[in-house]
């Protein structure tokens, strides 16, 4: 890689070339080639910063063609880092991951004076769009936190979901959102749809692969198709071992496939891919974790190191949450004193890093993960 | 198994001898043998220099010559990736990116890509602009306001 500290740029003989435009390159890279290749690669931060770059630069990145291809990239890409949100007390959500060094905080999608003193209880989120229910209302909501302008604030309220005439609990809702593959299909194209999927049921996750948004039921996988002129819905099982033997299941995308993590009683994390049936990437004890990483202070300092997998289960809460393109292994944990702490470990070194959050234990619901794009929400129907 | 070789010609007219099996991994080279009868000292690229042409065929000499059937296999052109994009400098990295990109090879545009996104990141404005040789076109006050606007999500 090139030093940051020669930045000056000569440009190249092939600049003559194309005078008639002086705007069609940037030290000799082709404008598209640096708008649909190169920025969509950035951290949306620095996207969004880079708009005050020029006039040309805001306009361009201000275009659907634009805020499309930056949507698939982050959402199909799989050597994506895993990017975490939380929600705060004041309804803010911090958003963290490796990649980007800092956590920062999106302000709560809507204004204080509107809320009616009723808090917004997150769910999750799927493809860049937040969603969750009113604490007093009962009303459910749908945003992109990244782009709802303070002023403009765009947020969908939806009322109380009614599934067969009868009213569903808004926690079991789930999203589906599906922004258009092509950088060329106008908005009409978005797939999205609002599910209530298992009654009662509170969905802590559900992941959006092919068309299709899958849901955990503790027994099967439970899928439904945004493109309804297929099959609708269906189910299929779990990855081994047969279902008493786990302890926690997260769903997740790797490599534009479903994919899976589950932890056995005997604390073994497993990663899975769902090849036409399911066939095992993975597989790490949390044991081998916490031995070769000690020093990390993972685990409590009375504990001994004999055992170590299975006192460690029996005293805190563990999931798995995903697992990177790459070879990290992201699980979050819940301690004694309800101190809540995200890890990511690195199959390949067997070393073990902490994803710096101190705000997080106050959050009441694990982080989930999240992919940020600058699509609006769709218009609701 | 017969090796055929393609002639290709760079914009300073300096001759480079590949395998076709090299040369087709561009899709721009392969449509070019396929629709057009070859001049006698090659196929033209006016677009690129010899000294770019020169990394372009060492790429693609490395990578068809190389399928990898393993991890490690996989591991050791990663490695053989970082190491070519190490030597390079600014300058002939965006030289390369145009040549990839006129050539239609979406390995090495990738690669190259990812690279100046590499080096973009953590970039202030005013450091991009001097990357890229833009003029700031902004009043202070437009400025100012565009950079308001996004300024909130993220305090």
């Amino acid at each position: 890689m090139s030093s940051k500290n020669s930045m000056r740029i000569t440009r190249s003989a092939t600049k003559n070339m194309k005078q008639q435009n002086q705007m069609l390159e940037y030290a000799g890279i082709p404008e598209d080639v640096l708008f649909y290749e190169i920025l969509p690669r950035l951290p949306i931060k620095q996207i969004l910063g880079f708009r005050s770059v020029c006039r040309r630069w805001y306009a361009l990145t201000n275009e659907f063609k634009f805020i499309t291809n930056q949507a698939h990239r982050s959402i199909h890409s799989s050597s994506n880092q895993s990017v975490f949100m939380y929600p705060n007390h004041d309804d803010s959500l911090s958003v963290i991951s490796f990649e980007e060094q800092n956590r920062y905080r999106l302000p709560p999608p809507y204004p204080l004076q509107t809320r009616l003193h009723s808090r917004m209880l997150y769910v999750g989120s799927c493809n860049g769009l937040v969603y969750g229910y009113t604490s007093c209302h009962k009303l459910i909501f749908v945003c992109n936190p990244i782009v709802c302008k303070p002023i403009t604030r765009r947020t969908i309220f939806v009322n109380t979901f009614r599934h067969k005439d009868r009213i569903v609990p808004p926690s079991g809702v789930a999203l589906a959102f599906d922004p258009p593959l092509t950088p060329n299909a106008g908005p009409e194209l978005m797939k999205f749809k609002l599910i209530c999927p298992i009654e009662n049921e509170t969905s802590r996750q559900n992941v959006f692969v092919k068309g299709k948004v899958y849901w955990f039921n503790h027994i099967f996988l439970v899928w439904f198709n945004v493109n309804e002129e297929e099959e609708v819905a269906g189910t299929i099982p779990l990855p081994p071992p047969n279902t008493t033997a786990i302890t926690d299941l997260s769903l997740g995308v790797c490599d534009g496939e479903l994919s899976c993590c589950n932890m056995t009683m005997d604390s073994k994390l497993n990663v899975w891919l769902r090849r036409g049936e399911w066939v095992r990437l993975h597989e790490v004890s949390l044991e081998r974790i916490i031995r070769a990483n000690w020093n990390v202070d993972i685990a409590p300092r009375d504990m001994k190191l004999r055992d170590c997998g299975t006192v460690f289960l029996r005293r805190h809460l563990v999931f798995t949450m995903s697992y990177d393109g790459g070879d990290i292994l992201m699980f979050w944990m819940r301690t004694e004193h309800g101190r809540q702490r995200i890890f990511g470990f690195n199959s390949k070194t067997m070393e073990l890093k902490e994803l710096s959050a101190p705000d997080l234990t106050q959050s009441y619901i694990p982080p989930f993960p999240y992919k940020a794009i600058l699509l609006q929400e769709p218009k609701w129907i | 198994m017969s090796t055929k070789k393609i002639t290709l010609l760079s914009s300073d007219r300096e001759q480079f001898i590949v395998d076709e099996a090299v040369a087709i991994q561009s899709q721009t080279i392969k449509n070019l043998i396929e629709d057009t009868v070859p001049d006698e000292d090659g196929i033209p690229l006016p677009v690129v220099h010899s000294r770019i042409l020169a990394k372009v065929t060492e790429y693609l000499t490395k990578h068809a010559n190389y399928k990898p059937h393993n991890d490690a296999a996989k591991e050791e052109l990663k490695n053989w990736d970082v190491k070519f994009l190490g030597k390079l400098d600014n300058n002939t990295l965006f030289d390369l990116i145009l040549a990839a990109n006129y050539l239609d090879i979406k390995g090495l545009l990738d690669l190259t890509c990812q690279a100046v996104a590499d080096l973009m990141k953590g970039m202030s404005v005013e450091e991009v602009r001097k990357l890229f040789n833009i003029e700031n076109d902004f009043t202070p006050e437009e400025e100012e306001a565009v950079r308001k606007e996004n300024q909130w999500a993220f305090d």
